[in-house]
């Protein structure tokens, strides 16, 4: 292992005046002060050694000339010298914004190479509320350098317990050559993972965890990097079995955050509730603070139907990090069914706050909050969430018309406000017939609960249908339809439609299995296709199209057109209950005739 | 109308972690700005080495030193008060190292003073990167007033018990520790030289809160040096 040494004395001075003059190492160490010596055993020492100082040829010739950057922070003079040390670095396209709402429009427009964002940005959203928006929408690639400035070096809400992390961390104040010095680090880096970066972005997920299997074995020294980036590219893929695996090397390794919370994403996913409890139980233990793993936490123990564990798991992590919505909601549902209606209004008056600017808004945390205060006969409160809806999206496009009617009949039809009810109704479903992707299934299934309240019985048996389409074999999800037929006293209508929409899934599906047994592979694999286009989110119909066509490929040829066919079904899919080990065997068996086509 | 009056809205007070954090955020943009002047200024500054620019480099002395002081008070109180946790991530010591050289070795030239160091290209450590350039920035503080004519800032695998870790050692030519036996967590807290011995504490602290398979880290100072002076080594597992 070579060693490299830095006498970094005069060389450092002379990158502190290489603006004004060129000169060489020797002339501006001499004025430092007869250290000529030092500084000229620079130069040999670093021959052989990688890093490269201020000195080094290779660091005249780095720029950051050409690259977008952009400069968050919400103090002017702040802004002014973070431009200037950039400027100095050879940057000539730089962007200044004051605020986290300008700095997401900014990254809308154009993806940036670099962010520079200031954690505390005044009274909106803060430094890591924008990264987590961004990553959300896509704005940065894994090229882009994310950096959050902070003012404090212990940061105890966001470093190592979040899921959104971003490139480095820089504690204010800095020089001008640190910041060159991380850039340039960065740079490096990330130039190093590209090709496993771009298979991640191209969803080639076992290709990039072949690429980091193989920088691990060849030594590359960011191992413990690759491994996280493997870990990432398991939970994308669906394979959580494989997950698990990796994630419990990785910690017999090394007791690090993100490899516990890493296995108990992938023991939530796999179903295996109690084990998950158990591990991110321990996580919290070592980082009290650790709000990520108090998200899967309160998940794990909702599944095993310990919703009181469940809402005070999440208390702990809002009052951790009260700003982040999804969290919020999360608490105010499971308050609500736990019937505590002073927690669930807390939290959700924090959602609406939070929520106007926030692309983790939506009407519907409207309708939720209305629910809540007609849950505790609060009718004239919950009239009054409807005008404070209709205020905070005055210029919504059509899905957010869609979403907003259907609180709009919802909580009208509640109050017994049957003419209002009945016309939002309309507007609903007028919207629903343009965009019924618009919905997510609890939207559906209250615009069908509305629809079944104002008599127009007909438009909730479509809802329904649509809603069972989707989830034929949720039985829980079957239950809450016919409970909801029930309830407006049309238990047999209801049961006749579901039961019929089921049936006519199962006959789709064994249509296309006899096709199969038939030796008709091609013909099945269409017929599934077909319906699995059609019906996105079923994950049986998912399940078994992917089945086909693995089956398809093995008995004729492989090729990668259809396995990432297969892996996109298999993507999708979310599986739960039984359908968890057949989705993980297909996708073990997607991986090994992946393997054969590399 | 709501019937809310204005004696309602009662003034919250504020717990003790947001004052400070919300005053040191205010203060380090200030000292940022004026960190960042006292650069340009010495950058501008006649050639050869004026007096003036020794100042400016005294000004930026200072300025570091409040702005790692300050640092380092957050810091405890939050270490100790249990609001903050180690983030433990892996990351090159090189890198680590180089990052520190490069903010004082000017400080150092502008005394007279050589800094050098010294590390495996490819030596792998786990700490809490801020915790611990926090620690070196403080140990070079402290050899920056004693050594005469060198320090050493250097990295190397440290083998406990249960397997390896790294230590960063900090050496000197100056006149060494009057008491080289090592002082544990609060004690002797005021030491010979006038220091509060905070910054020591702060270094065990670090250390402590550094763990793995149950091996904690460990700080280590003694006269050692291979210069002959003070060597301080944080040793983290």
């Amino acid at each position: 292992m070579g060693a490299a040494q830095g006498r970094l004395f005069g060389a450092l001075l002379q990158f502190l005046k290489r603006r004004s003059c060129t000169q060489t190492v020797v002339s501006s160490a001499d004025q430092a002060g007869g250290v000529r010596n030092a500084s000229c055993m620079i130069s040999d020492r670093f021959l052989n050694g990688s890093i490269h100082l201020s000195g080094s040829p290779r660091d005249r010739l780095w720029t950051l000339q050409g690259l977008r950057i952009l400069i968050v922070d919400d103090f002017a003079q702040m802004r002014t010298m973070l431009r200037e040390m950039l400027v100095s670095s050879g940057a000539d396209d730089i962007e200044s914004v004051k605020n986290g709402e300008e700095a997401l429009e900014a990254m809308s427009r154009r993806k940036p190479d670099i962010v520079l964002c200031d954690y505390n940005l005044g009274d909106g959203k803060d430094g890591q509320q924008v990264l987590e928006e961004a990553r959300e929408h896509d704005w940065l690639p894994y090229s882009c350098i994310f950096i959050l400035i902070t003012a404090e070096n212990t940061l105890e809400m966001v470093m190592g317990v979040v899921e959104h992390e971003p490139d480095a961390y820089l504690t204010k104040p800095f020089t001008r050559v640190v910041l060159q010095q991380r850039l340039r680090r960065l740079q490096e880096k990330k130039r190093r993972f590209a090709e496993i970066a771009h298979a991640v972005e191209h969803g080639e997920f076992m290709r990039a965890c072949l690429l980091c299997d193989k920088a691990i074995a060849s030594g590359d020294r960011y191992r413990f990097d690759l491994m996280r980036i493997k870990g990432d590219a398991l939970l994308r893929a669906g394979d959580f079995a494989a997950a698990e695996k990796h994630y419990q090397h990785v910690l017999a390794l090394r007791e690090l955050p993100w490899a516990q919370l890493g296995l108990g994403r992938s023991l939530c996913q796999l179903g295996r509730w109690t084990d998950a409890v158990q591990v991110l139980e321990q996580a919290i233990k070592a980082k009290e603070n650790f709000v990520a793993a108090h998200d899967w936490l309160a998940r794990a123990q909702q599944a095993l139907g310990k919703l009181g564990e469940a809402e005070q798991t999440l208390q702990r992590a809002v009052k951790l990090s009260p700003k982040n919505l999804r969290r919020q909601k999360a608490l105010g549902d499971t308050a609500l069914q736990n019937g505590h209606l002073e927690v669930a209004e807390q939290a959700f008056s924090q959602v609406l706050r939070e929520g106007r600017n926030s692309i983790f808004g939506s009407p519907s945390d409207y309708g939720a909050m209305s629910r809540i205060y007609l849950a505790g006969d609060q009718a004239d409160k919950a009239e009054r969430v409807l005008g404070r809806m209709h205020r905070s999206y005055q210029r919504a496009d059509p899905a957010l018309q869609l979403k907003m009617a259907v609180v709009d009949g919802h909580v009208h039809a509640a109050l017994g406000h049957e003419e209002e009810s009945k016309a939002a109704m309309h507007t609903a479903l007028k919207l629903f017939e343009h965009s019924p992707e618009s919905l997510d299934r609890e939207e559906a299934m209250s615009l069908a609960e509305t629809c079944l309240v104002n008599g127009d019985n007909e438009a909730a048996a479509g809802l329904i249908q649509h809603v069972v389409r989707a989830n034929h074999e949720d039985d829980a999800m079957l239950a809450r339809a016919q409970d909801m037929f029930a309830r407006v006293g049309l238990a047999e209508e209801g049961q006749k439609i579901i039961a019929a929409e089921r049936k006519r899934l199962i006959q789709l599906n064994n249509e296309a299995v006899q096709l199969a047994k038939d030796g008709e592979l091609k013909a099945s694999v269409g017929m599934l296709l077909k319906a699995a286009h059609a019906m996105p989110d079923n994950v049986a119909i998912n399940l078994n199209a992917a089945q086909s066509l693995l089956m398809l490929m093995q008995q004729e040829q492989c090729n990668w057109r259809m396995l990432r066919q297969a892996q996109d079904l298999l993507r999708r899919t979310q599986a739960t209950g039984a359908g968890k080990r057949r989705h993980g065997k297909l996708m073990a068996l997607a991986q090994s005739m992946e393997k054969t086509l590399q | 109308m709501s019937a809310q009056g204005p004696q309602e809205a009662k003034l919250r007070p504020l717990d003790l972690t947001t004052i400070l954090a919300s005053s040191i955020h205010d203060m380090k943009n200030n000292l940022g700005l004026l960190l960042q002047t006292v650069e340009t200024l010495e950058e501008q500054a006649e050639e050869p080495l004026s007096r003036r620019q020794q100042h400016y480099r005294d000004l930026r002395l200072a300025g570091l030193r409040l702005n790692q002081q300050m640092m380092q008070m957050l810091s405890l109180y939050k270490l100790q008060s249990h609001l903050y946790t180690p983030n433990v991530e892996s990351w090159m010591m090189a890198e680590i190292l180089e990052e520190a050289c490069l903010e004082y070795v000017p400080l150092f030239a502008g005394r007279g003073l050589e800094l050098d160091w010294s590390c495996a290209e490819e030596l792998e450590g786990f700490c809490d990167r801020e915790l611990v350039s926090g620690v070196i920035g403080n140990a070079l503080h402290n050899a920056l007033r004693f050594a005469r004519g060198r320090v050493l800032l250097s990295a190397r695998a440290w083998s406990h018990a249960r397997g390896e870790g790294v230590q960063i050692l900090v050496e000197d030519d100056g006149p060494g520790y009057a008491v080289p036996a090592v002082v544990s967590l609060g004690e002797d807290m005021a030491s010979a030289d006038g220091s509060t011995g905070l910054g020591l504490h702060f270094a065990r602290l670090v250390a402590e809160t550094h763990a793995n398979h149950g091996v904690h880290g460990e700080l280590h100072c003694d006269n050692e040096s291979r210069f002959g002076g003070a060597r301080c080594a944080l040793r983290l597992p």
